[in-house]
């Protein structure tokens, strides 16, 4: 039981980690062709807020606070009861109400496959695309520093 | 970390900022003129599913969920009586206000409670003599409208057999001569409380009353006294 709670949980971070970094226009696009749209009430409005990012040097130093984020949330309840949450960096509110109610429905299994499939995976591949362009972009200009052993 | 259970969780205020602005004026009025009863209106405070307040009170009063929304957010402790415990209350609470909520009512600066379950056996913080604002702030809910008496007789005509219920009278700061109010589940013991807390005074709780969708506020200023009815009046001739 723990351990199927693990994976529920671990795919929910991944579709919530997407779709908070999506861009609003292919949410939006995803909404509109979806058909029956499902009814829902907010448990929470959108709302505006800070959250503080904390770091560490090289991932393993003392944590430091590195500085505050605007941070925009939203939770929806849908007709069944399932509740959906959207927290995205940044100050669209219609964001966060769109991930609140995909993820509503995400945890849906009847919307969960087709969803992962038309919404979640492309939007995933495109994210990495991106991200491996960029890094490309930036190992081109790569520079490796060494320390010569000082011969005393 | 607890699961949320979806069917226990109400909608919270529509407009979080407009709304808990104008339902704190409207605390501030009852704490200014204590022993007034004032009135959250249904269309004002309408929540995010666009119902008013009142819908979702089942054990817990329309007011006490208004006055959670308001007054409660992440730097408060509170403590909450097994009846408000055990409900639904708990969880919002949780959810909309992120406060911390403590099993020891000591350290509680909020508490909830129902008016059957207010006795002594549960201490609150009452201030000290340095900083005598850091006391506790009770709610307490009863069941049972609470009226302010100007009337005797038409209060006496209207609601019959209401005349035997617990009349307190109110004077000090906020009242100009005396107030009376009438709360019928008080009893004499709750009268006993609240006349040891005034004597603490500048210490002591500050004390709302609500029930429905109305609150009074009887503050640690206020003296309470057993009001005296008028010669005659009973409910055996009202009834």
């Amino acid at each position: 039981m723990r351990n199927e709670d693990c994976e529920v949980n671990k795919e929910r971070r991944f579709w919530l980690s997407v779709l908070a970094r999506a861009h609003l226009r292919s949410l939006e696009a995803q909404w509109a062709t979806l058909e029956p749209k499902p009814e829902c009430r907010y448990l929470r409005t959108p709302e505006v807020g800070m959250a503080m990012v904390r770091g560490r040097i090289s991932g393993s130093g003392r944590p430091f606070n590195l500085g505050e984020v605007t941070v925009t949330r939203c939770t929806v309840q849908l007709n069944d009861g399932q509740i959906g949450c959207g927290f995205i960096q940044g100050r669209s509110k219609r964001h966060a109400e769109l991930v609140a109610k995909f993820d509503a429905l995400l945890q849906v299994i009847d919307y969960q496959k087709e969803l992962m499939e038309k919404l979640i995976q492309p939007m995933h591949r495109v994210w990495q695309a991106q991200q491996a362009r960029h890094k490309a972009e930036v190992s081109a200009t790569k520079v490796d520093f060494f320390t010569l052993l000082r011969g005393e | 970390m607890q699961a949320v259970d979806s069917d226990r969780l109400w909608p919270a205020f529509n407009n979080p900022v407009a709304q808990s602005q104008q339902a704190f004026r409207l605390i501030l009025k009852a704490m200014s003129e204590p022993g007034v009863p004032v009135i959250f209106d249904d269309e004002q405070f309408t929540l995010s599913n666009g119902q008013p307040f009142t819908v979702y009170s089942g054990i817990v009063a329309g007011a006490s969920y208004v006055l959670a929304l308001t007054l409660l957010d992440q730097d408060v402790k509170v403590w909450l009586s097994p009846d408000m415990e055990r409900s639904a209350f708990s969880e919002n609470v949780r959810f909309h206000c992120g406060c911390q909520i403590v099993t020891d009512s000591e350290s509680a600066d909020f508490a909830w409670m129902s008016v059957d379950e207010w006795s002594t056996s549960s201490a609150y913080k009452m201030g000290s003599n340095e900083n005598p604002h850091q006391s506790a702030t009770l709610v307490i809910q009863c069941g049972n409208v609470i009226q302010c008496v100007d009337d005797w007789q038409a209060l006496a005509a209207g609601r019959p057999g209401m005349t035997d219920a617990l009349t307190l009278k109110l004077s000090g700061p906020g009242i100009k001569h005396t107030r009376e109010i009438m709360v019928p589940e008080l009893t004499v013991a709750h009268l006993q409380l609240l006349q040891a807390n005034h004597q603490l005074y500048p210490l002591g709780k500050d004390i709302l009353l609500t029930s429905n969708n109305s609150l009074v506020a009887l503050p640690r200023s206020t003296r309470v006294e057993l009001a005296d009815k008028p010669q005659g009046l009973t409910s055996a001739q009202v009834g």
